[in-house]
């Protein structure tokens, strides 16, 4: 275990640089119909990001792996996040919208260590997934909302065009050419 | 699904997005074929195709378990007779969890159907998915099989509709595939059990259509596997799936005719399409061996499409390749269940099962006979010296008549070995024991009727005794050896043919004959310990689960 404040320094930095992958994390969990009352950079921002304050109780040794250490930091935060709401008759929505954050990244860190067989197989699908939602944030607000709904919610194109009214010729259009920015991406940072 | 334009000069007229919208329809039908046939009908935008379908394909993998994790953000269902549920997994179909029967106070899985993919289809297609999973529960319930995980209650509640059944508490084939303690003669049986349920499953006219690692599990407790995922299975009879319904079956997994079939997308071959035929069953047994084998799938690939351009453009790489020390029977009949052809493969799953019983049946002299190599050492140089004791007696007038004495003498070492090194715990080392026995005391009773044969024949001359004594003695081994190659090792037929001609060698030397004979009996010996050596290594590699084969057939 290291030092404490040397793992609060390396936690908030850790959660910085995890920001956009959240927000698109938080932007995928929250349903359309709740995108006027909810903002998810507002969700990251508020609540995760004043994880190190909560580092006393904080002692992971290990970066390894990407999703399963988040988890840790969410789990921190969402017990932190809920105390804090409790006190100040809290949204409850939010609470329950980081909860899901929680058990979402929860998830993806079972998912790949249950499909992965090597450590390094499931460390480099991890990078991925984070390069992913990370750059998904560098997208068009038009071509993130797409891409969001099909790729991390599994809509299918006629559901999509139909929620953004406009056409499906025009919903595939997007969509390419937001995979090819997005390849792209993931492509030059390898 | 969106009709092409009929000729060349309207294609011409098709923008490069509408062109988009296909390619994203077609992928959203799981349709494998698609873009071959698209980059035909639309060459203008063969490259921006080609982009379409690498860029889906990084995407859909790379985001693949976001998506699932996000699916499964939701409290899971809460029903009357049960205690909490808690989600242990999901499928393409629906989502298990397990939980407590309140009436009972036992542990129960209980399926759902997965609410994502009813809600996120027309009502239509919805609705044929509700129908296909009541199929589904209702074919489980139908067989009752020791290998099937029994189906105890079908119901439907606000959260969708459900089946119960019992909870198996263990991994499943998936999981164990890449332990490398499996060994072949556990993964043997594990698939020997499973194709014994599956013929179960077609005897009451029910294909399964989509066998494969992840549906087995292996109860921790008995090691029994059990088919738990009846996801695709198909009733024979019925023929009742629609063909608009989505691809099924598993890349990787699939046998090709599916996969063809699935190319040509042959109208009306509603079971060909699905993949359920009694053959194709077979195949998934065969690619469930040969991925228990080699730890993947016989047509591996890191996306869906290229597993099935794998399926249709090759044949399966040999288990062999993959690791050398996989017994050839065995191989061998992971090959023929992976034949190309359909009419090359078991004819039943109660075929493959039973030529899975025979080889794990099959005597196994380094298992059943531990200490045979260092037994066989000892013996070779006893059988030499006595073979020169007889050259020598035989220059003697005095010591010649008792020259049948080390002759008989040198089958005492190799009697006390064997009892020395066989063991009989399995059912297949009992007949392996008694054949090793019967085999050699009939050698012994062949050289000894001949010797007193020979010596009522013609004595009183000794040296003529000994010659076609010898001569006898080395046929009786050709014998021996040849009809030890159909129990033990094959490559004993090799000794047997250097047997023969010895045989031949001693009635052209008769003089040298005790030597030749000599030095042939030790070599035999030391050739077959150095064997049985490393068929030990081998099998000492492979960790053989002796104890629980043990427990087994007791």
């Amino acid at each position: 275990m290291l030092d404490s404040s040397n793992d609060g320094a390396r936690l908030a930095a850790f959660l910085l640089r995890m920001r956009p992958a959240l927000v698109t994390l938080a932007e995928a969990l929250i349903s359309p119909a709740f995108r006027s009352v909810l903002d998810a950079s507002d969700l990251v921002q508020q609540t995760l990001l004043e994880a190190h304050r909560d580092r006393s109780t904080w002692s992971i040794a290990s970066e390894g792996q990407i999703f399963s250490w988040l988890r840790e930091a969410l789990r921190h935060n969402v017990i932190d996040a809920a105390r804090q709401l409790k006190s100040q008759k809290g949204d409850v929505r939010r609470t329950q919208r980081l909860e899901d954050l929680h058990s979402t990244v929860a998830r993806i860190a079972d998912r790949l260590a249950a499909d992965q067989s090597s450590p390094s197989q499931r460390v480099e699908r991890e990078e991925q997934v984070a390069r992913l939602l990370e750059a998904i944030q560098s997208l068009t607000e038009g071509q993130r909302r797409v891409v969001i709904l099909k790729h991390l919610r599994g809509w299918t194109l006629e559901e999509i065009s139909q929620e953004l009214g406009q056409t499906e010729t025009a919903v595939a259009g997007l969509l390419h050419r937001a995979r090819q920015s997005l390849c792209h991406l993931l492509g030059e940072r390898k | 699904m969106t009709t092409f334009p009929g000729n060349r000069h309207e294609d011409s007229s098709v923008t490069l997005d509408e062109v988009l919208a296909v390619c994203e329809r077609s992928i959203e039908r799981h349709d494998p074929t698609v873009e071959q046939s698209l980059t035909l009908r639309y060459p203008q935008y063969s490259d921006e195709i080609q982009v379409f379908f690498r860029c889906q394909g990084v995407i859909e993998r790379v985001a693949e378990p976001v998506f699932a994790a996000l699916s499964g953000v939701r409290p899971p269902p809460s029903l009357s007779e049960y205690e909490s549920l808690v989600e242990v997994g999901r499928g393409g179909m629906g989502v298990v969890y397990k939980g407590r029967h309140r009436a009972t106070g036992r542990m129960d899985a209980v399926k759902f159907i997965h609410p994502d993919r009813v809600s996120s289809l027309s009502k239509m297609d919805g609705e044929g998915l509700v129908a296909r999973f009541r199929r589904e529960c209702l074919m489980a319930a139908q067989v009752a099989h020791q290998n099937i995980v029994p189906v105890y209650h079908v119901g439907e509640c606000e959260q969708g509709v459900y089946y119960s059944m019992r909870f198996v508490d263990g991994p499943t084939l998936h999981d164990l595939m890449t332990d490398p303690s499996l060994s072949p003669q556990q993964s043997a049986r594990y698939i020997e059990q499973v194709a014994r349920a599956i013929e179960a499953l077609h005897q009451h006219g029910i294909l399964h259509g989509d066998i494969k690692p992840h549906n087995i599990v292996v109860d921790s407790e008995t090691e029994i596997p059990l088919i738990g995922d009846f996801g695709l299975a198909a009733m024979e009879s019925s023929g009742c799936l629609d063909t608009s319904s989505e691809f099924m079956g598993t890349p990787g997994y699939l046998p090709p005719e599916v996969v063809q079939s699935l190319r040509e997308d042959a109208p009306g071959n509603v079971n060909a399409v699905l993949g359920a035929t009694i053959s194709a069953d077979v195949y998934g047994l065969g690619s469930t061996l040969y991925a228990l084998l080699t730890g993947g799938p016989p047509h591996p690939g890191e996306t869906a499409q290229a597993r099935l351009a794998s399926t249709l453009a090759r044949d399966v790489v040999s288990v062999r390749t993959h690791n050398p020390k996989i017994p050839r029977l065995l191989a061998e009949i992971c090959q023929k269940a992976l034949a190309r052809d359909p009419r090359h493969r078991f004819s039943t799953a109660a075929e493959l099962a039973d030529a899975l019983e025979i080889w794990l049946n099959q005597p196994d002299w380094s298992r059943h006979f531990p200490k045979l190599g260092h037994v066989l050492f000892a013996v070779a140089p006893l059988l030499l010296l006595s073979n020169m004791a007889v050259y020598f007696m035989l220059r003697s007038a005095y010591w010649q008549s008792l020259v049948w004495m080390p002759v008989f003498a040198s089958y005492i070492p190799l009697f006390v070995g064997f009892s020395l090194s066989g063991h009989a715990f399995t059912p297949a080392g009992r007949p392996a024991l008694r054949a090793l026995w019967s085999t050699w005391i009939g050698h012994f009773a062949a050289s000894a009727s001949s010797y007193i044969s020979l010596r009522l024949l013609l004595a009183p001359d000794q040296h003529l005794v000994m010659a076609a004594f010898y001569a006898c003695f080395a046929a009786i081994s050709a014998l021996t050896f040849f009809v030890n190659s159909a129990h033990f090792w094959v490559s004993y037929r090799w000794i047997g043919f250097g047997w023969m001609w010895i045989a031949v060698g001693v009635s052209v030397v008769p003089d040298g004959a005790p030597l030749i004979i000599g030095i042939g009996s030790s070599l035999t010996a030391c050739v077959i310990a150095i064997q049985e050596r490393r068929a030990q290594t081998i099998s000492s590699s492979l960790r053989y689960p002796e104890s629980s084969l043990d427990c087994l057939s007791r």
